[in-house]
């Protein structure tokens, strides 16, 4: 069951004095796929990261569901938000299971974590996650033997295994070829609302926004420029905001 | 570095540079005094001296060559295991990636460079003049020399490792110990098991020597052949410590082969 973003007055200052991001207010509604769509450099990606704190926001506030977004809560932020990332961001030694379990590491204790002993239990959730994105029979392949399209499945696999009520995609297809790309983004969409899981993507691939976004939300120069359901990106808005 | 100029030719620096190693190399041979016919005639020599190692080695020597081959070989690998082990906690502390807090690290990191500037072979007669001569004297000094080696090269190991999988478990929610036992150790295994390998490589070759100093082993022996010119038994002793590196070698291999 999804849950709520809320971003109120964010902005984002990096040390070298770069403004990535100058006071963003946004919502984001249970189980709602929205896409965000921007230029290189717009601030798409610091925008996500802050969201389940991989990066600090300088100013205002973020919450999720119930959760204000601060040091404090960053575990327990990070168990509900899960995270698919453009290079798949997967440990490459350790087979598809091992890094699917790792979706469960937030629910258990360090004993867990040293002597990866996960109960039964989770080794079905992961036996189920890794059936629903398809590599059924490959779980104990070792995750840098796949290519670039089962590496994500086995990334939103780990997202599944979190229970993760939002799923945050960074730029999740840009690595993939066109065919891959649209196999892999019908999958995340079609199991986030399978599961009505709140999910958020940066794309830069105007065609897929509008194809699977219920809401685009263009960034630039660090700005809302724009934030309209998917079929309301009129070309207009697509130009001035690529501009 | 650029060594080349704009134009293609190399820069008045790099030439100047050259010049200078080419000079002190030149009159480094001459203020040896190593004459030409020295040179030639140093070849011969030194084959007909090797030749003395092989040619009747003392074969009623075996037995006890065996045995101590043994106990060098199990000073180097108790030391090494134990060495191992400890490294393994310190470099988690040590390593910038790792470490919970970088005055801890750096806290470890500077007593393990202290422990490793002081030589084995010292280490060994410091710590043989207290508790005397054997075998223990040689494994702790080993043990502390290879530990304080073994933590700042795990540690470098552990910091190198790719930065992705890393930020994937911590976007999970885990906690710090999963971080660092799931996103960074898993990628640094095979690295870890071939720095281990070369320093057991090393303490076998430094537990020989160690016995020079009473420390146990083949170490005593091998010095006092050497002192009464036993060439008979001192070409098997070198070949039976050769031997014993090689297999440490050939294991080596066979065990990175697996874990890659």
């Amino acid at each position: 069951m999804g849950t709520g973003v809320r971003l109120a007055g964010v902005s984002k200052r990096f040390p070298n004095g770069v403004q990535a991001i100058s006071d963003v207010t946004l919502g984001f509604s249970p189980g709602e796929v929205a896409v965000v769509l921007g230029p290189s450099g717009a601030g798409k990606s610091t925008l996500l990261r802050m969201i389940n704190g991989l990066e600090v926001a300088s100013e205002g506030s973020i919450e999720v569901g119930d959760l204000q977004v601060n040091p404090a809560t960053l575990r327990s932020v990070r168990r509900r938000v899960g995270m698919v990332f453009q290079q798949f961001n997967l440990v490459p030694r350790l087979s598809v299971m091992a890094n699917v379990l790792c979706g469960r590491l937030a629910y258990r204790n360090w004993i867990t974590s040293v002597f990866f002993a996960f109960p039964e239990s989770d080794y079905e959730t992961a036996r189920h996650a890794i059936k629903s994105v398809g590599l059924e029979g490959r779980e104990w392949d070792r995750v840098d033997r796949l290519s670039g399209g089962q590496q994500q499945r086995v990334a939103i696999a780990r997202t599944l295994v979190q229970g993760a009520q939002v799923i945050l995609a960074d730029e999740p297809v840009a690595s993939l070829d066109p065919a891959t790309s649209e196999e892999v983004l019908s999958l995340l969409v079609a199991l986030a609302r399978e599961n009505q899981v709140t999910l958020i993507l940066n794309l830069h691939q105007v065609d897929l926004a509008q194809k699977y976004a219920d809401r685009i939300i263009g960034i630039q120069k660090g700005k809302v420029h724009c934030d309209v359901s998917a079929d309301a990106l009129t070309p207009e808005l697509q130009k001035s905001l690529y501009r | 570095m650029k060594f080349v100029s704009q134009s293609g030719y190399p820069k008045p620096a790099t030439l100047g540079v050259i010049t200078l190693v080419a000079a002190v190399l030149i009159s480094g041979w001459f203020s040896m005094h190593v004459t030409g016919s020295e040179v030639v005639h140093a070849g011969p020599l030194l084959i007909g001296f090797l030749a003395k190692f092989f040619v009747k080695p003392d074969w009623s020597y075996l037995p006890t060559l065996l045995m101590l081959t043994l106990e060098t070989f199990l000073i180097a690998f108790v030391a090494s295991v134990f060495a191992a082990v400890l490294a393994f906690f310190g470099a988690l502390f040590a390593a910038r990636n790792c470490t919970p807090h970088p005055a801890v690290g750096a806290a470890v990191r500077a007593a393990a460079g202290i422990v490793r500037a002081v030589p084995d072979l010292l280490l060994a007669l410091l710590l043989a003049s207290t508790l005397g001569l054997g075998d223990v004297p040689g494994v702790i000094a080993l043990f502390l020399a290879t530990a304080a080696y073994l933590v700042k090269a795990y540690a470098e190991v552990l910091e190198v490792v790719d930065g992705k999988a890393i930020e994937g478990i911590r976007s999970t929610g885990a906690d710090s110990a999963a971080i660092r036992m799931v996103g960074i150790v898993p990628q640094a295994r095979a690295d870890l098991i071939g720095v281990t390998f070369y320093a057991m490589d090393s303490n076998l070759r430094s537990a020989a020597i160690l016995g020079a100093v009473g420390a146990g082993g083949i170490g005593y022996d091998l010095a006092a052949a050497v002192r009464h010119f036993k060439f008979d038994r001192l070409g098997i002793m070198i070949l039976s410590v050769y031997l014993s590196v090689w297999a440490v070698d050939a294991l080596s291999n066979w065990v990175r082969g697996r874990v890659e």
